[in-house]
């Protein structure tokens, strides 16, 4: 079935193309989500993405699957348009990010472990946490803890090797740790 | 095993990405590194924590307006697909403007420049430059005011490429990053400079197209034909399609036959309404309805798609004048021809809708009647009435069996005389017969 409709996606039928990403709309709006931060980004992200997709998708090999394909423009597309806006003007919350630097200014001052807080304080914490976190660090994060991807198929969708995900996913889970550490010692 | 290491191993011990050794090396450590152990649990927290957050459900409008986007988006790509088509030299141009897109920004950059000290305008057509890119939407919903026109549009030509090529460059550079991406800006730019260059061409206003339609019952249907012949054609319009039959036919009064038939008139866009309450004086209206509709999107559409069109053709001109390879040259003239079919298809389509909302059209179908007035037509329903047409009936049976009795009889009168013969003469023979025996 899904052959069928790529069949006809390809050949400009919108119709057939809608059918087929109708099942990863909603995936392609949260990553979008996660990545841009706020819901308005969001939507044009991922639309912008899906239009992108319907545009190339005669460049769609079959190596891959068709939603890891349709992921990796969506992550690509965000990071793009993350990327333009901080060239424009620099955002006012810096983010944190793949430094260890950071972690090590932290850590000197030995705070509590995110451990002794309440859950639902964290909850609260972990979006605004997660945001301030760097474009391939947000990524790599979503992927695996969010959308539950494993490693070999992070890597396909960021087209990665395997090694630098999970150094990626460690410095990432590590750097929103101490934010999210951070945050919540300020409020 | 060292702490460095043992953080390492705990992202892929949470993530079950472990085997088993290094599983038992991880947990020795975190049996004697508190630290660690610390560590390890608020990473399983985070996950846990992450693996919480809740899906985002779609906005209500999402699929809505991606269709929508979808459909714009497809048609860009099929007035688009042409250049597409693999001429090696326009390959060649292409490669070119992407290697070289910055000489391009700066001559585009120095012409700005001479553009600035040289003409006053300048500024002032940049700005109309930039609304037009904001509107772009909206094509040719805003007319530029004529005199402003006059003085800019040498100007804009040169002006309008700096802001599209500098996004155009920058869409090339991030293409060769990512490696999906589109080369799309230089249509977009296309489009833009037409919508300034070409906007008279075209109408600007809404495009309704009117048509009517109306059922007459009338006196005199010759005069009033004759009556609307006339104002159709003083107004400046036409009859386009005419015809008339009559009810019945009666062969010792042709000239008392009632008549029926039907005008089809175009009549231009602004007497339509006039026209329409003339019409309906001549008679008493059986029927009678108006329908508007607005082609102004398709109209618009169209009329994007030809400008766009021209500008390929242009620049394969341009190819044509530089190619070198028969083979080349071939190509390009058939693309060329291919695209001149297409955009003569498209003005066509585009004259037709002019015509169509210049001209409205109605429908006039007449009946004729003897008169206006409601006619009462005396019913004779008596018993006596009724016992006389029945007695008529009878008479002019009886009448009408005897004639035909007549008719019989003289018809086959030599067949009757015939048989009365034979009879005759069987019946003398029987007699002597008879006589005889005795």
């Amino acid at each position: 079935m899904e052959t069928k409709l790529l069949e006809r996606a390809i050949q400009g039928d919108v119709e057939s193309f809608e059918q087929l990403i109708k099942k990863y709309n909603r995936y392609a709006y949260n990553i979008a989500y996660r990545m841009m931060g706020n819901e308005e980004d969001a939507k044009d992200m991922s639309q912008e993405a899906l239009i992108k997709a319907y545009k190339n998708i005669k460049k769609f090999k079959m190596e891959s699957s068709f939603s890891t394909w349709l992921y990796r423009i969506v992550i690509n597309t965000c990071k793009d348009e993350l990327r333009k806006r901080k060239e424009t003007a620099y955002s006012l919350d810096e983010t944190f990010g793949e430094d260890n630097r950071l972690k090590h200014e932290i850590s000197d001052e030995k705070s509590d472990p995110i451990l002794v807080y309440e859950k639902a304080e964290l909850k609260a914490n972990i979006e605004s946490a997660l945001n301030r976190l760097s474009d391939d660090g947000k990524s790599v994060v979503v992927l695996k803890d969010i959308l539950g991807y494993s490693y070999d198929e992070i890597g396909e969708i960021l087209q990665i090797p395997i090694g630098t995900v999970r150094s990626r996913l460690n410095r990432s889970r590590i750097a929103l740790k101490e934010i999210l550490r951070v945050q919540i010692a300020e409020s | 095993m060292k702490c460095d290491e043992a953080r390492l191993l705990m992202n892929l011990a949470i993530d079950e990405e472990l085997n088993h050794e290094e599983l038992s090396q991880l947990n020795d450590h975190l049996e004697h590194c508190e630290h660690c152990t610390v560590e390890y649990e608020e990473l399983k927290y985070l996950k846990e924590l992450m693996g919480e957050m809740e899906m985002k459900e779609l906005p209500n409008d999402f699929e809505k307006e991606l269709h929508a986007r979808l459909l714009e988006e497809k048609r860009i790509d099929l007035s688009n697909e042409m250049p597409k088509k693999n001429i090696s030299i326009l390959g060649k141009a292409k490669r070119w403007v992407s290697s070289h897109g910055q000489y391009a920004i700066a001559a585009a950059a120095i012409a700005l420049i001479v553009l600035v000290t040289n003409n006053p305008f300048q500024l002032n057509s940049y700005d109309v430059a930039e609304s037009a890119k904001a509107e772009s939407a909206e094509y040719g919903a805003m007319r530029m005011d004529i005199d402003t026109e006059n003085d800019t549009t040498a100007t804009e030509p040169m002006a309008a490429p700096t802001p599209e090529m500098s996004s155009a460059s920058t869409e090339f550079a991030a293409a060769s990053e990512d490696g999906i991406h589109l080369e799309n800006g230089l249509s977009e730019q296309t489009i833009m400079q037409n919508q300034r260059t070409n906007t008279d061409q075209y109408r600007t206003g809404r495009m309704i197209i009117k048509s009517g339609n109306i059922n007459l019952e009338i006196v005199d249907y010759d005069t009033v034909l004759d009556d609307i012949r006339q104002k159709v054609v003083s107004w400046g319009g036409y009859i386009e399609n005419e015809s008339t039959s009559k009810m019945g036919y009666n062969s010792r009064n042709p000239e008392d036959d009632l008549k029926y038939g039907s005008v089809v008139i175009r009549i231009p866009n602004d007497q339509f309404e006039t026209m329409m309450s003339l019409l309906k004086q001549y008679g008493n209206v059986r029927s009678d309805n108006v329908h508007a509709e607005d082609v102004t999107k398709e109209y618009r559409d169209t009329a994007q798609e030809v400008e766009n069109l021209k500008l390929t053709e242009n620049r394969f001109r341009e190819l044509l004048s530089t190619a070198t390879e028969m083979q080349d040259i071939l190509a390009i003239e058939n693309e060329l021809t291919r695209i001149r079919s297409q955009i003569n298809h498209f003005e066509r389509r585009l004259k037709d809708w002019e015509v169509l909302v210049d001209l409205s059209s109605i429908n006039v179908e007449l009946s004729e009647v003897r008169s206006l007035e409601p006619v009462v037509e005396p019913i004779d329903d008596s018993l006596f009435g009724k016992a006389k047409t029945e007695l008529i009936k009878t008479i002019n049976g009886i009448r009408r069996m005897l004639e035909n009795a007549f008719i019989w009889t003289v018809a086959n009168s030599p067949m009757l005389i015939l048989i009365t013969l034979v009879l005759i003469w069987l019946a003398i023979r029987k007699r002597r017969k008879n006589k005889l025996v005795k």
